[in-house]
């Protein structure tokens, strides 16, 4: 329900962007920057790397921000803009050199489902997740971290809906099984 | 425990708030699908200024009128599709996009065997290759204005799959210019409906396949700097 509410109120708040609101841009930032930031930081696993796409995130909003259609889901649409600011920022850096391997320090606050009890830390978490292929990740946090139903995970991803859920499904039992793996340790 | 948001960088602020100027949203893939309907129809009619339409009378509504009717809507199916593919978040599922190709490529040939089977005309001979290319460029020349149009509608947008859209616009724009030239083209027969039909279809495809990579190259240097 609260979820509903804050979707409505960013709805109404894209909209007045789009009429040239800057208070509105404010309050967008305000509610979307940390979830943009944790999942460009989940993809690059690297903080100041997410932290620089978020801001170009925000750019490319605001430079395409009329491919926005009034009264759609709004978190899709930016979540969208921030794997197609990833994917060319990976593109380009592929050209240029080998990916650093970065840390995957960043994670989200949000417990995952039905993980909280297995887990005795963030860190072990992190640890875990880091063994998981990177589309099942992905699935795995859009839907248990920010909260995407597995129709808004396809169409972000270009995946038909089960196709979301089997990613999703498989990344937790991925997880799942590293994490007893490194318990057993 | 929530994060604390982070504050807004002053150079994005300044980048933001120096153009702030209202702007239209896009209208929904669909309605502009349906806004470039004219000038889509009028290029596929352009052929009737040229050319004598085949004689339909043998063939019967279920085989002229009817698959033309079915191709060209798939074909307007692919084209929102690819216009679908700008809006950031609400693509089409990769396999549900070749379902539809399939489908239209299908339909594409079984109606072709049954007009042969029907009235079979032989493409071959000594001219064979002169009536496949002949075929092959009027559908180009037919599809690649379309083409042009969604493609740059595509591209008003922000593809994040630019290589997917590119080829479904070709497609799409390819599928219509066969449907529309099929009703000139007298010649049945296979090896020329596959050759200079379907292929021009395929090349179509790759063409805007093509474009989207061009345009991809384009995007990610400008992103680099």
């Amino acid at each position: 329900m609260g979820q509903d509410v804050a979707s409505e109120r960013l709805i109404e708040l894209m909209e007045a962007y789009q009429q040239g609101s800057a208070d509105a841009f404010d309050q967008i930032f305000g509610a979307l920057a940390v979830p943009l930031r944790n999942y460009l930081t989940s993809l690059t696993r690297d903080r100041a790397r997410g932290e620089d796409l978020m801001q170009e995130t925000f750019l490319q909003m605001h430079r395409s921000r009329r491919t926005y259609m009034p009264g759609r889901p709004v978190k899709p649409w930016a979540f969208g803009i921030a794997r197609n600011v990833y994917l060319m920022h990976r593109r380009s850096t592929a050209r240029r050199a080998k990916y650093e391997a970065g840390t995957f320090e960043e994670l989200p606050e949000t417990p995952t489902l039905g993980l909280a009890e297995l887990l005795p830390d963030r860190q072990e978490l992190a640890a875990a997740l880091k063994d998981v292929p990177e589309d099942r990740r992905e699935a795995v946090l859009l839907h248990h971290v920010w909260g995407f139903s597995f129709r808004e995970i396809g169409e972000m991803l270009g995946i038909s809906e089960r196709a979301a859920k089997l990613r999703s499904f498989r990344g937790i039992q991925g997880l799942r099984t590293s994490i007893k793996t490194e318990g057993a340790s | 425990m929530s994060e604390t948001p982070p504050v807004m960088p002053p150079d994005l602020r300044s980048a933001i708030t120096a153009d702030l100027k209202p702007v239209k949203p896009l209208l929904s893939p669909g309605r502009r699908a349906l806004l470039a309907a004219p000038f889509v129809i009028g290029i596929l009619a352009m052929p009737l200024a040229y050319h004598r339409m085949r004689e339909i009378g043998d063939l019967g509504v279920m085989l002229s009128w009817v698959p033309v009717a079915l191709q060209v809507l798939l074909a307007f199916g692919l084209l929102v599709i690819a216009l679908r593919e700008g809006i950031p978040g609400w693509r089409v599922s990769t396999k549900q996009i070749f379902a539809v190709v399939l489908v239209a490529y299908s339909l594409q040939i079984i109606v072709n065997l049954l007009i042969f089977m029907r009235m079979p005309m032989d493409g071959g001979g000594a001219g064979a290759l002169a009536m496949w290319m002949s075929c092959f460029g009027i559908e180009s020349l037919i599809g690649i204005p379309i083409l042009v149009l969604v493609a740059w509608m595509v591209s008003r947008a922000l593809p994040s799959r630019p290589l997917l859209a590119g080829f479904l616009a070709g497609t799409g724009a390819g599928f219509a210019a066969e449907a529309s030239w099929r009703m000139f083209c007298a010649y049945s027969d296979p090896g020329h409906v596959l050759l200079g039909h379907t292929g021009g279809i395929l090349i179509m495809g790759l063409t805007g396949f093509l474009l989207g990579y061009v345009w991809s190259v384009y995007q990610d240097r400008a992103a680099a700097g």
